[in-house]
């Protein structure tokens, strides 16, 4: 009896430690935390590539991931290309490092910075709630490929996000095909780029 | 893997917005006047994504680049902000801050409600009672009543205190922060060819051979342009980068080659680049000699002078003398002349604060002018000297519609007496209205009320208890005088304040800028501010109502009306003075198109309203052509461009002060700074700032992410200074100057590394005042004071 309590006190425990585990792991589209939004989950002290959470770097959709990660120095943003660049991509204990989707620009600290505070503290609380990421592509039927639901632009290669370092929730299932966009076309309704002109045409044709 | 069934949204803490009574309000009136209702007006080329997520254009609310954003926005509130692909500023890029400026508007300690000092604890207030305190004061004693405004003011603002003040109350005590930081690039233009702003544009970025920068910092201070320089040489461009500096920094890293000169040694420097060129026979004479003349003197107006008398004056600047009092060593000097040398090479000169914050800095803006004059690069593609702006619209607001103590509208100045009757005029005010005698330039402004001379004044859109120099000299007394401050969040100057009243923050207002290269922008408003704020503009309008019905005769136009009077396009009277029809009103437009035939006379030209709407902006003078279209001019004074140039002219400096096209080569010698590093205060003390914060920090560090990328202020130290003081970084350091003194972390081997024998702080933290350090020393023609400069001692704690 003494045995069987302690089995299912442990099983408890162990049920108990897997929630919390999977509560650790925001669904997709949690506020960003420290933003002012609720606190729903637990920040990694170190980068977390296989996090779910696109969203966990990032004030907004659209807003530049802030870096887990510091760097020496703090002056020469070239060592950023050391692991980022397309080529470069290091490979260590089954976790791959996401290149950078827009190499045409090479100084990344103007819009990435440190992000390895992660204690949540604030000067002045903030009440702004971000725009969230935008959620799966439409499809015509089930077997269809998903329209890409966000813009392009900054975002030219597809495997920063979808590739092996890209969080599990929008990694593709066929990293090897190398032509994304010969199936997955822009969605007109997401393209926040520019108003596409056929938006505003009116009357019969 | 557990998968949550439903996705938790956050209940965002929405702070008092737009009600739907508020709305059916506005709307009602809107359709109830003709006038162009614009506040909620989505133009054309807004694009509406799905799931009603509205994006707009506007200019980022940051710095004097004037990048291009689209701001998202969703049920009332600004959720994201992109940068705009059809600007052709920034092409789609942004830096941390421009991403992060729709998160500024959401700390939760925003002002949303009148404050009035009672007892000495501010306490909330009706608009009606703010407005009713403000303008009995300035009743009392208008003469002694100042109005310190900003960079950062949008056109409409700046013009609405000019007609208030200059133009109402004939008080010119107006003047702006611009006065510390581009009063000596203003000067310095207007003495070298007559006008101000600059003749070249960002496009000469994109096709210059070598980059100089003179003292600045573009990699974090400018960062998209410098993206625009730098990254051309991923598309195989070669741009060479040579970095004159005080000390190492991110643009560093860029450049082919770092020049670290001593402060104050730029002086030397650029007259030694013109002696060798001199000396060498190496120059463009054919260009110089038909566009400038020589000048030699320290003051404004100077005195004619040969070439033969330059070139014999130019010899002092020897690379010895170079070497011993601008700190280059030959090869060094020898690297730039032979840049300047070189007939086929396009060269940009880029500087900022290092060369305007200078207690010459007129002088050395009129230096650089020389060196780019005599050598033939300017008024050419990818060849000129060209003078960034800090804020967004020191150009579109404070240089252009005048809002300096000695200025009007239109680059004008009280002095002149044909420009008062033009504004007279223009302002449909009785003749003799406005006031000859110049009023106080900042340091002069701040010093008059520390004394008592001033009994009050009305700060908006700026913190100068936190960003003047020598803050204990200047800004301590502020709690004495009726100091009225309009803003968005608490800040130190607000913690003095009489009066403060809550104000809209960037897209809750209709607005329009001014960048660097003359490119005038517009935005409409897009979200409502929180709780009670309303428009700066407005502030003053319902001020000068008040005390148009207290009687005081500066707030009559000619008729006898009220001097802010508007009429609908049926001719019914406008009651902008009336929040209710100030929010279903364009102001922003019925205040442009008053103030746009300002800008005819010194053929500023600004583009039409409408004209604005359209575009991402246009760099002006914009000219209708003959096929009617709204032509921009992308570099002034040159022909084929510049549509006032004398044809046949090539490049006409139409201002010249001679008057004959030409502009001035000044003779303008060294000198040393007033203070300089002696046995008790043996280090330099320099001051700037930060890729992360912008100015006072009081937008910048609400957002979390710029917060935490850079919490606090520092200061850094040379390497080998660290060692001999056994300072290691995060240790205390005392920072002490004849003025104040300052405890503040060390950060040794970071983001930067001074030169031997100086340490650099950053101002943008609110509980490390650098400021109470700093010397109030200006320039003597810009008035514009030197943070680059003084003499301090640096012990560990």
């Amino acid at each position: 009896m003494k045995s069987l309590r302690v089995m299912l006190s442990g099983a408890a425990a162990l049920l108990a430690g897997w929630f919390l585990l999977c509560a650790a792991d925001p669904p997709a589209g949690a506020p960003v935390p420290g933003t002012g939004g609720p606190r729903s989950f637990a920040q990694p002290i170190r980068p977390d590539p296989v996090g779910t959470n696109i969203m966990a770097n990032r004030s907004f959709w659209g807003a530049p991931p802030v870096m887990p990660h510091g760097f020496a120095g703090d002056r020469d943003g070239h060592y950023c290309l050391e692991c980022h660049a397309r080529k470069n991509r290091i490979e260590k204990r089954q976790q791959a490092i996401a290149p950078v989707p827009h190499a045409e620009y090479t100084q990344c600290q103007q819009c990435h910075v440190k992000g390895t505070d992660r204690s949540g503290a604030v000067f002045r609380e903030s009440a702004f709630v971000g725009l969230d990421f935008p959620g799966k592509g439409t499809r015509a039927h089930a077997l269809a490929p998903p329209t890409i639901p966000h813009k392009t632009f900054m975002r030219d290669n597809c495997l920063s996000c979808h590739g092996p370092a890209g969080k599990q929730r929008i990694k593709s299932p066929h990293p090897f095909r190398s032509q994304c966009q010969q199936c997955h076309v822009p969605d007109a309704t997401k393209n926040y780029d520019r108003p596409l002109p056929w938006n505003e045409l009116k009357g019969e044709l | 893997m557990i998968r949550s069934k439903s996705r938790p949204r956050p209940k965002p803490d929405v702070p008092m917005q737009t009600n739907r009574r508020d709305f059916l309000k506005q709307a009602a009136l809107a359709a109830a006047s003709s006038v162009l209702a614009g506040t909620m007006v989505r133009p054309a080329h807004a694009a509406e994504g799905a799931d009603g997520l509205v994006w707009q254009k506007a200019p980022c609310r940051f710095c004097g680049t004037g990048c291009g954003v689209m701001v998202g926005v969703k049920n009332g509130r600004v959720v994201a902000v992109q940068g705009d692909l059809e600007s052709p500023v920034n092409r789609g890029l942004l830096c941390v801050k421009g991403y992060h400026a729709g998160v500024a508007l959401y700390g939760k300690d925003r002002l949303t409600t009148p404050l009035i000092r009672k007892d000495g604890k501010l306490t909330p207030a009706s608009w009606e009672e703010a407005i009713e305190a403000i303008a009995q004061h300035i009743f009392k004693d208008p003469p002694k009543f100042a109005f310190y405004g900003s960079g950062q003011w949008t056109i409409p603002e700046g013009y609405t205190v000019m007609k208030f003040m200059k133009g109402g109350l004939g008080n010119n005590h107006v003047d702006p922060n611009a006065r510390l930081c581009m009063a000596s690039a203003v000067v310095g233009m207007v003495t070298t060819y007559g006008v101000d702003e600059p003749s070249g544009c960002y496009d000469d970025l994109d096709t210059a051979d070598t980059v100089i920068l003179w003292g600045n910092n573009p990699a974090e201070m400018h960062p998209v342009l410098w993206s625009r320089i730098v990254d051309r040489r991923l598309k195989g461009q070669k741009v060479e980068i040579i970095d004159m500096g005080t000390r190492r920094t991110r643009s560093t890293e860029e450049a082919d080659h770092y020049l670290e000169f001593i402060p104050q040694g730029d002086l030397a420097i650029a007259n030694g680049i013109c002696h060798a060129l001199v000396k060498s026979g190496k120059l463009d004479r054919d260009w110089f000699t038909k566009h400038c003349n020589f000048r030699k003197g320290g003051d404004a107006d100077g005195e004619a002078m040969t070439f033969e008398d330059y070139a014999k004056w130019l010899e002092t600047y020897t690379p010895e003398f170079v070497q011993k009092f601008g700190g280059l060593r030959p090869a060094q000097l020898q690297l730039l002349v032979d840049r300047f040398a070189d007939p086929n090479r396009k060269i940009v000169s880029l500087w900022c604060m290092g060369m305007n914050q200078h207690t010459r800095g007129t002088w050395i803006n009129n230096l650089v002018y020389n060196v780019h004059f005599l050598s033939g690069k300017f008024g050419k593609p990818g060849s000129t000297a060209f003078s960034l702006t800090g804020q967004p619209s020191a150009c579109g607001t404070c240089r252009e519609v005048g809002t300096l103590g000695h200025a009007l509208p239109g680059g004008r100045i009280v002095a002149n007496e044909e420009h008062r009757k033009q504004c007279e005029e223009l302002w449909n005010v009785p003749a003799g209205r406005l006031n000859p005698k110049p009023g106080h330039h900042a340091v002069a402004l701040f010093d008059a009320l520390q004394k008592g001379e001033l009994t009050g004044a009305w700060v908006q859109v700026t913190n100068p208890a936190q960003s003047m120099p020598n803050l204990n000299g200047l800004t301590s007394k502020l709690n004495e005088r009726f100091l009225v401050v309009s803003d968005v969040y608490p800040t130190v100057t607000t913690d003095q304040a009489a009066v403060v009243l809550p104000s809209a923050m960037w897209v809750e207002k209709n607005g329009m800028f001014g960048n660097s290269e003359r490119r005038t922008q517009q935005w409409f408003k897009m979200v409502e501010p929180p709780g009670h704020a309303r428009d700066d503009v407005w502030q003053v309008i319902a001020v000068a109502r008040r005390l148009f019905e207290l009687g005081h005769p500066g707030m009559k136009n000619k008729d006898g009306g009220f001097l802010f009077s508007f009429k609908d396009a049926e001719g019914r009277p406008v009651e902008i003075w009336k929040w209710d029809v100030f929010k279903a009103t364009n102001v922003d437009k019925l205040l442009f198109d008053e103030y746009r035939p300002f800008t005819l006379m010194k053929k500023y030209a600004l583009a039409p309203y409408d004209e604005l709407v359209k575009s991402r902006g246009m760099r002006w003078p914009v000219v209708k052509n003959p096929e009617g279209v709204w032509k921009e001019t992308a570099r002034r004074f040159v022909e084929g461009e510049d549509p006032y140039v004398k044809p046949g002219s090539g490049v006409d400096f139409y201002w010249g002060k001679l008057k004959d096209g030409k502009a001035l080569i000044w003779a303008r010698p060294y000198e040393a700074p007033p203070e300089v590093p002696d046995e008790k205060f043996p280090f330099w003390l320099c001051t700037g700032r930060v890729l992360e914060h912008w100015h006072t920090g009081t937008m910048t560090r609400r957002v979390p992410q710029l917060h935490r990328a850079m919490p606090r202020a520092y200061v850094e130290l040379n390497p080998g200074d660290a060692a001999r003081l056994n300072i290691a970084t995060g240790d205390k350091v005392k920072i002490t100057s004849r003025r104040g003194e300052l405890v503040l972390p060390a950060w040794i081997n970071g983001r930067s590394t001074p030169a031997r024998g100086a340490v650099f702080v950053p101002f943008f933290a609110e509980e490390s005042l650098i400021n109470l350090v700093t010397l109030e020393a200006h320039c003597p023609l810009s008035k514009e004071p030197d943070y680059k400069k003084c003499a301090v001692a640096v012990a560990k704690v």
